[in-house]
């Protein structure tokens, strides 16, 4: 007798977390806080599995952690385009959920908006020209911080990176949606920026022209996620940041 | 249409037939009644909520009432409004701080009288729970049965190693 209200307690949340349909599921992996506990929790069952790599809630959980993040850290913005913009434009295989090409799902919204009217090419190329891929230094630091997988995944979407600014042709008429790798990196890389604060403007970033390096840079950023309307807002460096009226007149 | 002379109270009636009477701008943070009261009007019968009962029925009102004088969001449902991940506030904690149950039960009753704020600060809450925790911590949480052959386990374990923490 002793059992029997754990046993009903037993069957009672089972039967309310049954009752949850799929939409709410998908509404609660969404609001998950880090990318490698919605990619874990894909181990919890089978349905689990189905819906977290359903590419509609992927892609919501992609959206939803960038919202919540990109505007705390530029950096995790910077390197979700790079991984993003590398699987949409290389055809990437590298070793991730979304290598297959049919699950890719076209996101408008998710476009990057650079300023200027160029075509989507020439988008593209200037984009991948300036952007700043290259300043990612591989170093044993980075390997032992990412360990040897992920190493070895970033490292080749920066090599597909830079085989395709050498005269590839890219087409950038839609760019494509955040998804879950778009996160992966990101997120890790956000730690790392936490406990190296003070290398933080030498890990990324082109760094010549640069006047104000850490304004500079949340400039970019604020293009990468399409914000081409400044509002006022607190800049990475602490100070508040006054919103402009026009269009930059940032050139390549 | 609203006219100047609204109604100042609602009677909400929950699936075990207790009426509970709410101030009309409370009771309208549930999308399904505004739009039922605007459509209807002059409502003086208790309004059925069919799939809710009287605990979890006071306690969503008890949110609305907390939360009766937030902005509104807007229609187009955007970005800003659900931002943060993380970000629940103090007030909104503690009322979440209740048996997965009820919690449960909070989260559809949020889905069924369409009130997209508690429904998310519900949906976050139950997102919190789950951050951190391996396969079987999430399984042990909601009681969840693993219907995985330990070979598709392994191989989806393989799968996610790329994006695990180390």
């Amino acid at each position: 007798m002793d059992l029997q209200p754990n046993f009903l307690g037993v069957i009672l949340i089972l039967s309310t977390y049954l009752k949850l349909p799929n939409e709410i599921l998908g509404l609660i992996l969404m609001h998950i806080p880090d990318p490698t506990t919605y990619l874990t929790a894909s181990q919890v069952c089978r349905h689990w599995h189905t819906l977290i790599h359903d590419p509609i809630n992927r892609r919501n959980f992609s959206k939803q952690w960038f919202l919540a993040n990109c505007n705390k850290d530029y950096a995790s913005s910077l390197i979700g385009h790079i991984t993003r913009y590398a699987r949409r434009h290389s055809k990437l295989t590298i070793f991730c959920i979304t290598q297959y090409p049919h699950e890719i799902v076209w996101d408008e919204e998710a476009e990057i908006v650079l300023p200027g009217n160029e075509s989507g090419r020439m988008k593209a190329r200037r984009f991948v020209q300036w952007y700043p891929w290259r300043d990612i230094i591989f170093t044993r630091e980075l390997w032992e911080l990412l360990g040897r997988p992920r190493y070895r995944c970033l490292k080749q979407v920066v090599q597909r990176m830079a085989d395709l600014s050498v005269g590839a042709e890219l087409v950038a008429q839609q760019s494509p949606p955040y998804d879950i790798e778009d996160v992966v990196f990101p997120n890790i890389l956000c730690e790392l920026y936490q406990k190296r604060e003070r290398e933080k403007a030498e890990f990324i970033g082109p760094h010549e022209e640069l006047k104000d390096e850490r304004d500079y840079i949340y400039k970019q950023h604020e293009y990468l996620v399409g914000v081409t309307h400044l509002q006022s807002h607190p800049c990475v460096c602490g100070k508040e940041v006054p919103g402009e009226e026009e269009e930059s007149d940032w050139e390549v | 249409m609203a006219t100047p002379s609204t109604q100042a109270t609602v009677k909400l009636q929950s699936n075990d037939n207790v009426v509970i009477e709410v101030e009309r701008a409370i009771a309208e943070r549930s999308v399904l009644i505004k739009n039922m009261l605007e459509d209807c009007g002059e409502v003086t019968d208790a309004i059925p909520i069919s799939n809710v009962n009287e605990s979890i029925l006071r306690k969503v009102i008890e949110w609305c009432e907390h939360h009766k004088n937030d902005p509104v969001a807007a229609e187009n449902e955007n970005d800003d409004s659900r931002k943060k991940t993380t970000d629940i506030d103090e007030w909104d904690q503690k009322f979440m701080n209740v048996d997965q149950e009820m919690l449960f039960e909070i989260i559809l009753a949020a889905n069924f009288l369409d009130i997209k704020p508690l429904l998310d600060t519900g949906c976050k809450t139950v997102a919190n729970m789950i951050k951190g925790k391996s396969p079987e911590e999430i399984r042990k949480l909601f009681n969840i049965q693993n219907d995985f052959t330990p070979e598709e386990e392994e191989q989806i374990r393989r799968e996610n190693e790329w994006a695990e923490d180390r």
